[in-house]
């Protein structure tokens, strides 16, 4: 078998080649032309192909399929950008405008979100008072998920405890210099993370770990362990994957100053018993 | 009598004590150590014949004829190998070979099989590292034998082929796609041609052989099996086709989306409906 050949011998013979599909999806790069070059490409249209660019065309003024890349390739950009915004979760999809107007505006006032704010909007006035678990969703996140991990719940949640609750930048910083592999992990995951927070417009120095848990990624391999005296036990081969909320300063800045009101609301201490008896004094023991 | 034998073994005695079997050191033989030759080579027992009479005919094409005459000219019997007619045949018919090339008529007798709306196919294939540029190997029907294929190259092509060898390969053992089971594959023939002038294979282009190449990873990736979280992970082949940059996620439990989702239709159902509504309280006077 000469080496074309080689490449050329499909891997998997009665199943249909899933990357052709996939590449007929970008109507601007035909992966295959019954008639070459024969017969001029359907989109002439010389105000189109202006839009197009200039760089993917060849000398005479065609389009140059070699030319096309993923990144000058306007329709497979505008097919990214719609499945995108589809798949995004996102809250202004679960919840009624106002309510996020209204919450925009108490942070935009105060640069953080307080609850029980008067807000005028639309020429009335709202009292805004939102549950913690509103508040929790309105407040901009970063939901992170790994891919399938080699390792354990247990020693997952070893590192998890380390550094729940740090600063991201902290964390990846500690994380780095940490020989355990579950360490390596979740400063790839952390890192990504960062990425995902500048693309969103948040600063990425504010960033911290909110929550972070692990879990069984399910489908666990198993074999045998064959023992002594007719005995045996499972070797369970273990997989799991790490899941991780960051939040913005917004959210650090909310919990100090419900910390704050939360002080300034509670009592003086008081080191002796001020409160009345609750029985009935008399005189005499009563046994 | 006695004592004469006595003093006479006594003497033998002592004369003979200094005689050693052992040679010493001092009359070892004067010989230079680099001349010495272990190990010399054994030959000069065997008889040395004088060459053959046949072994004198180097530069004939078919030396049979002449070799029989050096003999009788010899007077010595010819070999019996030198005997049959076969090589003047084998003259006669390369004689007629040249000559029909020479004319451009089939270098063979023509065969009678005649063949309607044929389907087979026969396949020209890249040579291997043994055959010579005067060598094509073709993938052949199995019922084809080699007067077919040289007919048929003859007719299609006016090719000829001027001598050709079978190889009909074994069937491979397969494994079936689902099951543990194997089966026998087809049984290939193919035959390799010997032809009057040279061809080669233009080389492969680099790039149809990388993009192969890639193609080739491309499947492998994709058809690796993906199991629990990485069912959501989307590849990152083709320099970011698929991914495209997805943006990120924000952290909505799933419950509150399936509830919210359900609320928000409601509320855009009632914007959307609210002048609707209006217009009919307006014309009712309500």
């Amino acid at each position: 078998m000469n080496r074309l050949a080689f490449y050329i011998r499909p891997l998997v013979r009665p199943q249909p080649v899933a990357w052709t599909a996939a590449r007929s999806l970008s109507q601007t790069t035909p992966l295959f032309s019954l008639f070459g070059n024969v017969t001029s490409p359907k989109t002439t249209d010389k105000a189109e192909q202006e839009q197009k660019g200039q760089e993917i065309l060849n000398s005479e003024g065609e389009i140059d399929i070699d030319k096309i890349t993923v990144e000058n390739d306007t329709d497979l950009q505008k097919f990214h950008a719609e499945r995108n915004k589809k798949d995004r979760i996102s809250i202004d999809k679960y919840i009624t405008p106002l309510k996020l107007e209204l919450f925009n505006k108490v942070v935009e006032e105060h640069g953080f979100y307080k609850n029980g704010q008067v807000v005028q909007h639309d020429g009335k006035t709202f009292k805004l008072n939102l549950t913690p678990k509103e508040i929790e969703l309105l407040e901009p996140s970063v939901y992170l998920e790994s891919t399938r991990i080699k390792s354990s719940m247990k020693k997952a949640t070893q590192v998890n405890r380390f550094v729940r609750g740090l600063d991201v930048k902290t964390a990846i910083n500690q994380l780095h210099f940490n020989p355990k592999k579950m360490s390596t992990e979740l400063e790839k995951l952390l890192k990504e993370g960062l990425e995902q927070s500048t693309k969103l417009g948040l600063n990425p120095d504010g960033m911290y770990i909110h929550s972070l848990w692990t879990g069984s990624d399910g489908q666990w391999p198993w074999r045998m362990d064959f023992k002594g005296r007719g005995r045996g036990g499972i070797i369970l081969h273990r997989y799991v994957h790490l899941k991780c909320i960051l939040k913005s300063e917004q959210t650090k800045k909310r919990l100090a100053w419900e910390k704050q009101q939360k002080q300034l609301a509670s009592k003086p201490k008081m080191f002796l018993v001020n409160e009345p008896l609750n029985f009935s004094v008399r005189p005499w023991y009563k046994w | 009598m006695e004592a004469c034998n006595k003093m006479f073994s006594s003497l033998w005695k002592v004369s003979v004590r200094n005689l050693h079997h052992n040679m010493k050191p001092k009359n070892y033989p004067k010989v230079n150590s680099e001349d010495v030759v272990l190990n010399p080579p054994r030959y000069g027992y065997r008889k040395q014949r004088e060459p053959l009479l046949s072994q004198s005919v180097t530069d004939t094409l078919l030396p049979s004829e002449v070799i029989r005459q050096k003999y009788i000219e010899a007077g010595k019997p010819a070999p019996i190998k030198f005997l049959p007619k076969s090589d003047i045949i084998a003259r006669k018919n390369l004689i007629q070979l040249h000559e029909r090339i020479e004319l451009g008529l089939p270098h063979f007798k023509v065969g009678g099989k005649k063949v309607y709306f044929p389907k087979q196919r026969i396949c020209l294939l890249r040579p291997n590292a043994k055959q010579t540029p005067y060598q094509a190997k073709f993938l052949v029907p199995k019922n084809m034998n080699r007067l077919d294929l040289r007919d048929y190259l003859w007719h299609v092509y006016g090719l000829r082929a001027l001598n050709v060898t079978v190889q009909l390969l074994h069937s491979r053992w397969q494994r079936g796609q689902h099951d543990l089971g194997r089966y026998r594959g087809p049984q290939l023939k193919k035959m390799t041609i010997d032809m009057a002038e040279p061809f080669v294979w233009p080389e492969v282009p680099k790039k149809i052989v990388e993009q192969q190449q890639e193609q080739r990873e491309v499947q492998f990736a994709l058809a690796q099996p993906k199991t629990g979280s990485d069912e959501k992970k989307v590849s990152d082949l083709y320099d970011g086709l698929y991914k495209g940059n997805p943006l990120p996620n924000a952290f909505v439990p799933a419950n509150f989306r399936r509830t919210g989702a359900g609320e928000l239709g409601q509320y855009k159902k009632q914007v959307a409906g609210k002048p609707d509504r209006d217009l009919v309280s307006k014309y009712l006077g309500l």
